[in-house]
């Protein structure tokens, strides 16, 4: 039995091992929202928000909808933050990223400026909209070499 | 039989021509299936969706009427982002596009 990679799983592990995001963050990507933080740190939330597989029958390859929050400290920060992981992201295309799975291609989509309400001071926040295309890890299609 | 193709000129508007009269019944199916995709916990925020039309002059505008609709959409450090609008534009067929702002 052949199972769909989990995309969250997959951005996440990828996201933490670019170091041009570790210079803003650290380790602070996370798939679930942190309660540990101070309002000062930076960090980048993956979620995944819709996608349905390519086809459903054989069931190899999946569209996953993903959301991108990065969260600043300041605004420029986290617009620093979700611009560097919108350009990391958009360089899998064709690669694969770790075990988990195989990223056939990514679609960058749309930016919002989207301040998170809930906290006593408005907390600055980025949104991307992120479609990403993966494969099993190891699955060979027909037609590959 | 031989198939002859001749340009027609103003094909975008003949098509926008076309479309006109599915623009209401498709703009009021997404304003009832909206509230339908907000997740329901007591009902309070459900309760917050009142969708409503807004005609112009080439469109229709769906306007949300919750002042919640940006945390169920895009989530808060309270609850993920549940996506109503995003989700019943989708469930109903339709393409959705989001622009950056």
């Amino acid at each position: 039995m052949i199972l769909l990679p989990d995309v969250v799983r997959i951005v996440y592990r990828y996201l933490v091992g670019v170091p041009e995001v570790q210079a803003i963050v650290g380790d602070r990507v996370y798939s679930v929202f942190p309660r540990q933080l101070t309002e000062a740190d930076p960090f980048v939330l993956v979620q995944r928000i819709g996608g349905t597989p390519v086809l459903p029958r054989p069931l190899v390859i999946d569209t996953a909808l993903m959301q991108l929050d990065a969260y600043g400290g300041k605004q420029a920060v986290a617009h620093t933050l979700v611009a560097t992981c919108r350009a990391a992201l958009a360089e899998l295309n064709g690669e694969q990223p770790n075990d988990d799975g195989n990223v056939c291609g990514v679609v960058v989509g749309a930016l919002r400026y989207v301040p998170d309400e809930t906290f006593p001071h408005p907390r600055p926040r980025y949104i991307s909209d992120v479609e990403i295309t993966v494969k099993p890890a190891g699955a060979i299609l027909a037609g590959a070499a | 039989m031989p198939v002859r193709f001749a340009a027609t000129f103003g094909a975008t508007e003949t098509v926008e021509r076309l479309a006109r009269p599915g623009l209401r019944p498709a703009a009021r199916a997404v304003a009832q299936a909206i509230p339908t995709r907000v997740p329901v916990h007591t009902g309070g925020v459900k309760r917050t969706y009142k969708p409503t039309l807004d005609e112009q002059d080439d469109s229709i505008h769906v306007h949300v009427g919750s002042p919640f609709w940006h945390w169920l959409e895009y989530g808060t450090q309270f609850n993920p982002a549940y996506r109503p609008v995003e989700n019943a534009v989708r469930s109903l067929g339709l393409r959705y596009e989001a622009r950056s702002a």
